[in-house]
């Protein structure tokens, strides 16, 4: 792979971090079920991975490894989030019978 | 330095070249078949091992995650008022916002500007490792404890509770 050069510029990997951003907001918004919510807030967190990527790929200094590491501690902190959201989601339903949002009115348990 | 930049023509064929092709992961996959997303940006981007360390723990631990999630509240009833929440409106005009703020705006104005190195890296899995346990290990250490901590409390939160005696 050394010395051939990257054909797409860095303003196309922007768009679809962009574009995979907005589809995870749209989710996370206009879905009323919480595991729906939190595959959308995945996805920003894609897109925020990507962004990362891209930027520290363009920079100044690529081989300084910096972009690449924080994008892989960055899908451990997503891992850890997606296990403890999962598992809320699951004592949630197991004390209101549901994963609507809107029911999810109250803290106490 | 004029090849570095990109005109705003470049925009949108480029965002549309990079989802619909690719250089050698499109060797390697079938030629009728859509190329999975966006984790062939990794691979351009030669961060093939973070490319492929997402699709490990996506692939091998969030979707499985989900996958029982929704297996254990399947029992739910369905939403008498859809699926969508009543503010669905709002949050697709919040979206589209964003979309236009951060893809059309300001974004690709700023990347128009921006200097790229054009030459691809070598594949460098062994430098990833040196400075893993190198340079980077302090971190490394702390998000090995974040992980273990989160998956014993996600367990302990999930947990069933016994009936308290009233």
């Amino acid at each position: 792979m050394t010395g051939v050069t990257m054909t797409t510029p860095l303003a196309g990997y922007l768009l679809v971090a962009a574009l995979l951003f907005a589809i995870g907001l749209a989710g996370a918004l206009v879905r009323r079920n919480a595991i729906l919510v939190l595959i959308g807030i995945e996805l920003m967190l894609n897109a925020a991975n990507l962004n990362l990527i891209a930027f520290w790929r363009y920079g100044p200094h690529p081989e300084a490894l910096t972009g690449m590491m924080f994008a892989i501690f960055s899908i451990a902190v997503a891992a850890a989030e997606a296990a403890v959201g999962l598992g809320l989601v699951i004592a949630i339903h197991r004390h209101t019978d549901t994963t609507e949002l809107d029911k999810m009115n109250r803290m106490k348990g | 330095m004029k090849e570095r930049t990109c005109g705003p023509h470049l925009r949108w064929p480029a965002a549309l070249r990079l989802c619909c092709s690719s250089t050698w992961c499109t060797a390697l996959w079938p030629p009728r078949w859509p190329l999975p997303g966006w984790r062939c940006c990794f691979l351009q981007l030669d961060a093939q091992f973070a490319g492929f360390a997402q699709i490990l723990v996506y692939i091998g631990a969030v979707a499985i995650l989900i996958v029982f999630a929704i297996l254990l509240t399947r029992g739910s009833d369905l939403p008498k008022d859809g699926v969508f929440s009543r503010t669905w409106f709002v949050g697709l005009v919040i979206a589209a916002g964003v979309f236009a703020v951060l893809g059309v705006g300001r974004v690709a104005k700023r990347a128009r500007c921006a200097a790229a190195d054009r030459r691809s890296l070598p594949s460098r899995v062994h430098d990833i490792g040196n400075a893993l346990v190198g340079r980077y290990v302090l971190p490394l250490e702390i998000v090995a404890l974040l992980l273990t901590a989160a998956t014993i409390g996600a367990v302990i939160v999930a947990m069933h509770e016994k009936e308290r005696p009233r």
